[in-house]
């Protein structure tokens, strides 16, 4: 019988050392859920202020949708516009590359201008420089949804008179059933 | 892993258990006399399984302790000072994990929600491992072989280490917050109803079935870093379990 409790002892025993040593690390990652969001240059981006607007204009038979998206500093705004639109409630889905006359997109970030903060363009977006994807609308409910990319590239010159190229990288890009105004004159 | 292997070896002494108990009833030809209780100490193990608040895995309520299923063993002895009245007393080891994946996943989902954030990241270290030490009254019926032991004791909880988790919420390539909620360590009351099934193996060893309930309202939980209040916050961690348990009593 002693050799019974012996062994008992000895193996909670063993048990204790072996729970004692247990040392686990987990790590959890959450990305925003919100409708319309980016990465930019490698961290994610949801702007908290955000205006989508379509607008048909009767004289020059163009509708142009204007997604603008705003949050820390960072402001994104994207422009496509349409010619020989009709004035329906919906917008043509399809794939639009940068030109910078009817796919227009602009990275800009805040800075301060004579004691005024204002959004000032952080380099240019050049014809090819990104796309644009309508995948679905729904005129019914107003909700447009899409993807973008595109990068902004700008030129400074350094104390040493060398060119200095930044680019911001704006990749990954998502619009989810992001609601629209429609608006015609 | 091992949970399923702890399950597994329940189920096969539990069996046991019932199967010896089924032969010993079959060569009882008669009830005999019962002879004075005697005292007795004993080891037991099993599983801790986390009761109510202790076990929810909700980001919205501070008292979800994402407590898991875990192993548990430890000493029992009563002393009998007056006829089936006896004191009872226990010492108890139990591991009630960690967070898993999806625990860390949505607390990371909530704290993006309560900070409006682009991105969280939790990262979650350490788990429950407490000794329990207790004592009270004990009452034992006692029919032929079996014995019913019902005990209500109460003591102290000595937590050793609680999960601790570090949350950092960025707003695109800004941290608007990085702050702790530290692992516990602390010693604090604790309570326990306990029901003990003894089979009398032989004159001095009983094999016990054991269900113990347990609960405590817990360790203080420190939080680090933070410079608001929002989000999930907890700063009081209850103990709520239930640990089935089988082992060996020897008679003094």
């Amino acid at each position: 019988m002693n050799k019974l409790r012996l062994f008992t002892f000895l193996l909670l025993a063993g048990l204790f050392i072996i729970e004692s040593c247990k040392k686990d690390t987990v790590i959890g990652t959450s990305y925003t859920t919100k409708p319309f969001q980016a990465n930019i240059n490698g961290s994610t981006w949801a702007p908290d202020t955000v205006s989508n607007t379509i607008t048909y204009n009767a004289a020059n038979k163009t509708k142009t949708l204007l997604l603008t998206g705003t949050k820390a500093q960072k402001q994104i705004i994207m422009k496509i516009i349409l010619s020989n639109a009709s004035n329906t409630p919906g917008f043509t889905i399809g794939t639009y590359d940068v030109d910078t006359t009817s796919v227009i997109v602009k990275y800009n970030t805040q800075v301060n201008q004579n004691g005024q903060y204002v959004f000032l363009p952080h380099g240019k977006v050049a014809a090819g420089g990104g796309t644009i994807i309508v995948s679905s609308v729904d005129s019914v409910q107003k909700q447009i949804t899409g993807t973008f990319h595109f990068y902004s590239r700008s030129l400074a010159v350094d104390s040493t008179g060398a060119t200095v190229i930044t680019v911001d990288n704006i990749l990954g890009g998502e619009f989810t059933n992001l609601p629209y105004t429609l608006t015609s004159n | 892993m091992y949970q399923n292997n702890i399950k597994r070896i329940l189920t096969v002494l539990i069996i046991a258990f019932f199967a010896f108990i089924a032969t010993g009833a079959y060569s009882q030809t008669q009830t005999q006399t019962q002879p004075p209780l005697t005292s007795y100490f004993g080891f037991f193990g099993g599983v801790s399984n986390p009761l109510g608040d202790f076990k929810k895995a909700d980001y919205y309520n501070n008292k979800s302790g994402f407590a898991k299923k875990g192993l548990t063993y430890g000493v029992d002895g009563t002393w009998y000072f007056y006829k089936n009245l006896g004191l009872g007393g226990s010492i108890t080891y139990q591991d009630n994990g960690e967070l898993n994946q999806a625990n860390a996943n949505g607390l990371a989902a909530g704290y993006t929600n309560s900070y409006n954030a682009d991105n969280s990241i939790v990262t979650a270290t350490k788990r429950y491992q407490t000794v329990n030490i207790l004592l009270g009254p004990q009452y034992t019926f006692a029919e032929g072989r079996f014995l019913l032991d019902l005990r209500a004791s109460g003591g102290i909880l000595k937590v050793f280490s609680t999960p601790e988790t570090n949350i950092q919420a960025s707003d695109g390539s800004t941290t608007i917050a990085n702050f702790y909620q530290r692992s516990a360590s602390a010693t604090v009351l604790a309570y326990s109803g306990t029901a003990a099934l003894r089979y009398k193996l032989s004159d001095n060893v009983f094999l016990t079935l054991r269900g113990a309930y347990l609960y405590s309202s817990g360790p203080s939980i420190t939080n680090q870093g933070r410079t608001t209040n929002i989000g999930r916050i907890v700063t009081k961690q209850p103990f709520n379990t239930l640990n089935t348990t089988i082992g060996l009593n020897f008679g003094l």
